[in-house]
């Protein structure tokens, strides 16, 4: 049974095989390691994940989706094709695409997996992440913090002990932790981050700088204009990481607009970006209670801090240069699939000792006559405390002859319950009393996958209840059950298909990016590559598939000049 | 069971040693598997960390001395999850003198940073090329930047007001500390509370809220320095404390805006799609207090009761001087009230007073030196029974206006509240006429009254 991590992201996900030598990524069937977090429905019915559907996001909207990530832990979702998809279930045809690559390379199931999750996520979006785990046949017990994972990737790697400050910038979130290894332990000291600040903020600001100059406001343009607009910008954002200056060309709305972004006005364009990721360093830097000069290793992992004004700005802060991870896309799904091996107790990892923490406040909402609408936030347990972690307080009751204590359980750092997050509520009777006689005991106990139990006892009745909070949103076992049988008939194309199916995609995407002449020879090719397949036996298609791909390549890679 | 004991290792300071411990016992106390053992184990390395031997012991560094009869100075610290070894006591604000004060010394086992890394590599020094060289933080070296900073918000600090609010040379500032490194920042926020603290005379606030060139500057501010860190800073220059605080206001400010636009996320954020929030409003009054709270909201509550007591005990003094004692005790509408019944009471009396002829008064002028009694006594009376509720109801008016201008706990609120009338320059204007018109009220129509029915005789 393979132990397995996987890296369910915003933009790309991953999946890494625990081995006696440690985490190793798996490939999909396109030979990459980063599957696009994108589902597309074909017009036969197929679902195409990954690569494929990515491409087709720009030719089909309508049957193509992305960043559903977002969704999760709500009833949102995606209608595609004529069927409503929640983000659980969207994910979990993530998952399965997965899933079957990983189990295509050990050609045997996987058993024990562990799925990152952003810190911030609460517990009604952890359970959606397990539902979607389950949704997708896979048996994930534990999940495992984004930056904590990267944490621990890093620590394995470094023979040295200390301090290690963390940098994750992914595609949509930034993540930071402190990780302290001391003699084999691993103690993440704090975690701290900004859910929505990524590297597609950072492409926004590109589109937003090349649609400025055109004098086109992006909101109004058409969806698949936006959706090239977008693919553009990234290639020029990429672009802006090795050169100081990129050259774009784009159709919008049947004009062809050309012209060069420099790295220095990409740089102004994005200070408001960079502005914000100093917030939560600072605040993970002084949750830790560590002086700055105590930190030994800044480290940067996620694609984004492959940018230069990225890089500049964490030596700035620290007055060093920074180590830029090798493999800075990977390190959250290695780091998974290391936690997985903790959890399955490898042998490799007897000696290490990870500790993880809340990175939220947890409390009940209280009466308060001084503030404006009566109630303020008591937290039980604060940000940044080691989990696991049980902790408790007395509440009593405010007026004469109350008859319940309703304790409201928040997550979030506001005084005010209303500005932080509800995950539920208890109702406990008492008996009838004065005011501030009667009271309960309230026990919050947070547990290493990020689950809270609240226990509530009567002080004087010792009546007790306890409870796991399931949002109202998240899909009961019953549903959970119909589900899973509607999505197991839901056929992914054979594996061996998957790269066709990519490149048909890609053309169809190319073509929907270029014009005339372009056009023609796109549609050309597609068509030959159509035709050689329904007339060829699948065996021999990759002969076939090689020559189309070289083709595309040559395309792309001379366009827009072709 | 004593925190030692849990560590299975004697009192010490030394870090390393309850580190070295921590992990040994760890090893056998996993988190996933004993979650109660693991919680009391990282509970005594909180307290072994924080805890210091009595007053007499060396202050050294590696001090391994095993202060056995040393009483553990008391459990407080045993519920802060984890102090940070070297620096548990933060340093006191060192924005007075950036460069005397060394940081601390840590005393943590941090190996001398000879890095070497197995699998990553450092940014390379071409990162020092990718500002272009004109930029003033490429050309600048590391203290000069900190110095660059200070000395353009001396320049703010130094300006009038119309410059003060100049938005170019504060973003020209702020631009200057976007290239600070993070301790360099903490000096930064310290002179930056030193300005603000106190920057805005009082009565200006309210109109600058609703000044756009301010509030964009606020957001930078907040953006780029955390304005509630800020108002930290500043609470702690004592020579400040008792003045109005403009950091204090900005802060309030800032997290008002904060919270509309958290709160406009978080609507998007919880969704149906059908538009409808997936957290459905909370429409009732949460039934439960903290014991703490409990403390407070009876002393509220049966502070009334208390008022009105007080009241009736010094009930004398409102009918002496009903005026005066309705002003001092926050009152002034009642105050003003009683006054201008006072005053008419003074008028009806010396209409009277003006009809007496040698035989006496008239009836005419008997029925008015009654009714300016009469009025003197309703005036007193009113003041005597009444101030309590108007009182009550200016304190929770000065509340909501405490609420709003953001002063949500109640430590920001109390200067607000106890802000009494009394500290207003119009209250001196306002006691003088009090006593005036009770005295020349009072005795006017009492004499009067006791002239027209020939009772002083």
């Amino acid at each position: 049974m393979a132990i397995a991590g996987i890296d369910l992201g915003t933009t790309n996900s991953l999946i890494a095989l625990w081995t006696d030598s440690g985490p190793e990524l798996v490939a999909n069937a396109l030979g990459d390691t980063l599957t696009p977090s994108a589902v597309s429905i074909a017009e036969d019915g197929a679902v195409l994940v990954g690569r494929a559907a990515a491409d087709r996001l720009v030719t089909h909207p309508d049957r193509s989706v992305a960043s559903f990530k977002r969704w999760m832990g709500s009833a949102a979702g995606a209608r595609l094709a004529g069927r409503f998809y929640r983000a659980e279930e969207l994910s979990a045809l993530v998952l399965r695409s997965l899933k079957d690559d990983a189990e295509a390379r050990t050609g045997g199931a996987i058993g024990e997996a562990v799925i990152s999750v952003p810190a911030y996520f609460s517990d009604p979006q952890r359970k959606a992440t397990l539902d979607a785990a389950r949704l997708a046949g896979i048996a994930v017990e534990r999940l495992v913090n984004e930056p904590t994972a990267a944490a621990l990737a890093h620590g394995l790697d470094s023979v040295e002990e200390g301090r290690f400050l963390i940098l994750d910038l992914g595609g949509g979130t930034f993540d930071v932790s402190l990780l302290h290894k001391f003699e084999g332990v691993m103690e993440v000291r704090a975690s701290a981050g900004d859910s929505h600040l990524g590297g597609d903020d950072f492409r926004d600001a590109v589109v937003a700088l090349i649609a400025r100059r055109h004098g086109v406001d992006p909101d109004k343009l058409a969806p698949t204009d936006l959706a090239r607009l977008m693919r553009e910008a990234e290639r020029v954002k990429h672009t802006l990481s090795a050169q100081n200056g990129a050259a774009y060309e784009i159709a919008l709305a049947g004009e062809t607009r050309s012209g060069e972004v420099g790295r220095t006005e990409f740089e102004e364009a994005a200070q408001p970006l960079l502005r914000r990721l100093r917030t939560p360093i600072e605040r993970a830097v002084a949750d830790a209670r560590v002086d700055p000069q105590a930190i030994d290793q800044v480290v940067l992992v996620g694609g984004a801090t492959r940018m230069p004004m990225v890089r500049a700005l964490a030596a700035r802060l620290f007055g060093r240069f920074p180590l830029a991870h090798p493999r800075p896309d990977h390190v959250v799904a290695l780091g998974a699939a290391a936690q997985a091996g903790l959890k399955a107790r490898h042998a490799a990892l007897a000696d290490v000792v990870m500790t993880d923490v809340c990175p939220f406040t947890l409390g009940v909402s209280v009466r308060d006559p001084s503030a404006p609408d009566q109630r303020t936030m008591s937290p039980l347990i604060e940000r940044n405390a080691i989990v696991p972690i049980s902790r408790s307080g007395r509440y009593y009751t405010t007026a004469d002859n109350q008859a319940a204590i309703v304790i409201e359980v928040f997550q979030g750092e506001n005084l005010r319950p209303a500005q932080n997050i509800k995950i539920g509520e208890l109702r406990m009777p008492v008996p009838l009393a004065p005011a501030g006689r009667e009271g309960v005991e309230v026990r919050f106990t947070y547990d290493v996958n990020g689950a809270l139990e609240v226990e509530v006892v009567g002080e004087t009745s010792g009546q007790r209840e306890r409870r796991v909070f399931r949002n109202e949103a998240n899909l009961s076992t019953e549903e959970l059950d119909k589900r899973f049988l509607a999505l197991a008939e839901i056929k992914a194309p054979p594996r061996d298909q998957a790269e066709n199916r990519a490149l048909i995609a890609r053309a169809e995407r190319l073509y929907a990016e270029s014009l005339g002449a372009q056009r023609e020879h796109i549609k050309r090719l597609l068509s030959e590559f159509e035709i050689a397949l329904a007339d060829q036996q699948l065996r021999d298609a990759s002969t076939l598939r090689d020559r189309f791909a070289a083709d595309l390549d040559g395309f792309e890679r001379n366009w827009p000049t072709l | 069971m004593s925190p030692w004991d849990v560590l299975g290792v004697g009192p010490t300071t030394d870090v390393r040693a309850i580190l070295r411990a921590y992990a040994e016992r760890l090893r056998t106390t996993r988190p996933e598997d004993d979650p109660v053992g693991f919680q009391r184990l990282v509970e005594a390395r909180a307290f072994a960390l924080a805890w210091r031997p009595a007053p007499a012991a060396e202050d050294g560094e590696q001090a391994d001395a095993n202060h056995g009869d040393a009483p553990p100075e008391a459990g407080r610290d045993a519920a802060a999850q984890d102090a940070t070894p070297g620096s548990g006591a933060r340093p006191p604000p060192r924005w007075r003198a950036p460069a005397s004060t060394p940081s601390p010394p840590d005393r943590h086992d941090r190996a001398p940073p000879r890095w070497r890394a197995p699998v990553a590599t450092p940014v390379g020094p071409e990162l020092n090329e990718a500002p272009p060289r004109d930029d003033p933080r490429a050309a600048t070296s590391d203290g000069g930047r900190l110095a660059a900073f200070s000395a353009r918000l001396a320049d703010i600090a130094a300006a009038t007001d119309a410059r003060f609010r100049d938005l170019a040379a504060w973003r020209a500032v702020l631009d200057l500390a976007d290239a600070l490194s993070l301790a360099e920042r903490e000096t930064a926020r310290g002179e930056l509370a030193a300005l603000l603290a106190g920057r805005l005379p009082e009565p200006e606030r309210e109109a600058a809220r609703h000044d756009p060139d301010l509030l964009a500057l606020v957001d930078r501010l907040d953006q780029d320095f955390d304005l509630a860190r800020v108002a930290n800073d500043a609470k702690r220059l004592p020579e400040l404390s008792r003045r109005a605080r403009l950091a204090d206001w900005l802060a309030a400010c800032a997290s008002e805006r904060a919270m509309a636009k958290r709160r406009a996320g978080g609507r998007d954020a919880y969704r149906l799609p059908n538009g409808l929030p997936l957290i459905p409003p909370e429409d009732r009054q949460p039934a439960l207090a903290r014991a703490d709270l409990i403390a407070i909201y009876e002393a509220r509550a049966s502070g009334r009761k208390l008022d009105l007591l007080r009241a009736w005990r010094s009930a004398w003094a409102a009918a002496l001087l009903p005026g005066l004692i309705s002003a001092a005790r926050d009152a002034p509408l009642l105050a003003l009230a009683v006054l201008s019944l006072e005053a008419t009471a003074f008028i009806v009396a010396i209409a009277a007073g003006s009809q007496f002829s040698d035989s006496g008064a008239n009836a005419l002028a008997r029925f008015e030196a009654a009714a300016a009694l009469a009025i003197l006594i309703v005036a007193r009376l009113a003041a005597m029974s009444l101030w309590p509720f108007f009182a009550v109801r200016r304190a929770s008016a000065r509340v909501r206006r405490a609420d709003r201008a953001g002063y949500s706990t109640p430590a920001g609120r109390r200067p607000i509240l106890s802000r009494q009338l009394n500290a207003h320059p119009f209250f001196g204007v306002l006691a003088v006429l009090a006593i005036f018109v009770d005295l020349m009220g009072g005795v006017s129509a009492l004499t009067i009254f006791l002239a027209a029915f020939d009772l002083a005789k």
